[in-house]
């Protein structure tokens, strides 16, 4: 009896796995629902051989057998149906739809928590995990870059991202990365439509920084280069510098500055159903209760 | 007894088989739409920024009226070409408890208010500098307008300039109510 709980419990450990420590890639992995349905398949064979051996607490036992079933059913659906781990980006203020989670994520504009919205109801995601349906949300900060541009006169101009989701944000999410100079580098670019410019964006890490021997950098922070072209992308004469965030350098007709903020990221991982899981649990522990009363030595073998 | 139990046990797995699929599968009403019009039925976000005349104002300022908010700027060609018909409309319903309000997106105030001047805008303008109602209102480009009812709940949101006749389509069914 005790390989037949061994072997249940394992089962159900690999799914309470995906609850506990949501994210891993291996969730999704065919061996690994193979392998829990394997061991969910070998405790039902061991069952079976225990029909005649312990038949008194058989039914207990089948009971555990098919909350058992509810859990791997529970975990297998969430492993080979749910979608992989992922991260939702957006821009402060922006509402990104994400498909495979079925809603949409609502960035707040300064401060705050992500917020998703499926259907009717609202969640907040957070440093912590929250539980939505079949998926475990989680907040994880990451390095955006805040740029200002004006004219030579100082005016305020606009800026927008025409190749992003959020066209009208002076933030930029930074997600492509390059190599410059045997650095993995992170870019982006925008647009200053009022001047006819489009600049492209790198942020140099400190670490990064330090390496790039430019007067204009500040030793222990990080640097941001810009390369200002024309409406053709085409770049312009002095149009490529190098500033420390906060400094405004003057390029291609532009006053630019750039700040280095961390702006929250929302991680969507997919996990059992945790109403399933609750009952699968509770099947298991009303047979555990079935059992208590008959020890193996009271049972007729 | 046993084959009872059998069967018992073959429609609970089934029942749970086909909620954990509906769970996973089913349809999401009502999921967030894209662009201006993705706030449509919600309380529309209101954020204090500076105005043309030197105060500082908001939409949540317009309470109680229909505002016609649109989102612009100079640089802006059907931004420009728009901008006289909301005039129109500004003057023509105003006795109806409609308001026009411009929120220039990232431009100085000499910018604006020369701009202004010279198109004869006599609506309020705000001049989001952040680009806080841009980000928040979704826009895909400009011009964007939101039609905001009088409780504040946005009606309709859209994507790029408007002609007269459809800034009247898009309040006509907020007047009188």
């Amino acid at each position: 009896m005790a390989v037949f709980w061994l072997l249940l419990a394992c089962a159900a450990g690999m799914v309470l796995a995906q609850d506990a420590y949501p994210g891993s890639a291996v969730y999704h992995t065919g061996w690994y629902n193979a392998l829990d349905i394997a061991l969910f398949v070998l405790a039902a064979w061991r069952l079976r051989s225990l029909r005649k051996t312990h038949a008194q607490v058989f039914p207990a036992l089948a009971g555990a057998a098919f909350g058992g079933a509810i859990i791997v059913f529970a975990g297998v659906s969430s492993g080979l149906m749910g979608p992989d781990t992922h991260t939702v980006v957006g821009a402060p203020g922006a509402t990104v739809r994400d498909a495979d989670a079925g809603g949409a994520f609502v960035f707040p504009l300064s401060g705050g928590t992500i917020a998703f919205r499926r259907g009717r109801s609202w969640v907040t995601a957070g440093s912590g995990r929250r539980y939505t349906g079949g998926f475990i949300l989680w907040e994880r900060p990451r390095t955006v870059v805040h740029v200002d541009a004006a004219d030579p006169r100082g005016g305020h101009l606009t800026i927008t991202q025409p190749t992003n989701a959020s066209f009208l944000s002076p933030v930029l999410l930074m997600q492509q990365t390059t190599v410059i100079d045997g650095m993995d580098v992170r870019f982006d670019s925008f647009s200053v439509p009022a001047a006819s410019r489009n600049v492209k964006t790198v942020l140099f890490t400190e670490q990064q920084a330090a390496q790039l021997h430019a007067d204009s950098v500040i030793v222990g922070q990080p640097a941001i280069l810009f390369a200002v072209a024309d409406s053709k992308d085409r770049v312009l004469p002095n149009g490529i510098g190098i500033a420390p965030p906060g400094v405004e350098k003057t390029l291609g007709g532009l006053r630019l500055t750039a700040s280095v903020q961390t702006y929250p990221a929302v991680v969507v991982a997919s996990a059992p159903y945790w109403p399933i899981l609750a009952l699968g649990l509770l099947v298991c522990a009303a047979a555990a209760l079935r059992l208590r009363p008959r020890t193996p030595s009271r049972s007729r073998t | 007894m046993k084959n009872r139990a059998n069967w018992l046990y073959w429609i609970a797995g089934a029942l749970i088989a086909g909620i954990v699929l509906w769970q996973m599968f089913r349809p999401q009403g009502g999921s967030a739409g894209s662009g201006p019009a993705a706030l449509q039925g919600q309380v529309g976000p209101s954020f204090p920024v500076a105005a043309l005349n030197g105060s500082t104002s908001a939409l949540d300022a317009y309470r109680g009226k229909i505002v016609v908010m649109n989102l612009w700027a100079s640089w802006c060609p059907p931004c420009r070409a728009e901008m006289p018909d909301l005039q129109h409309l500004y003057q023509a319903y105003a006795p109806r408890n409609v308001v026009v309000l411009g929120v220039d997106q990232g431009e100085s105030t000499q910018t604006v208010a020369a701009f202004a001047q010279s198109l004869g805008i006599h609506y309020p303008l705000l001049l989001d500098q952040q680009q806080q109602y841009g980000r928040v209102y979704a826009a895909l480009g400009l011009p964007t307008t939101i039609v905001v009812n009088p409780q504040g709940v946005v009606v309709r949101g859209f994507d790029g300039p408007l002609s007269y006749p459809q800034m009247v389509a898009a309040v006509t069914p907020l007047l009188g109510k």
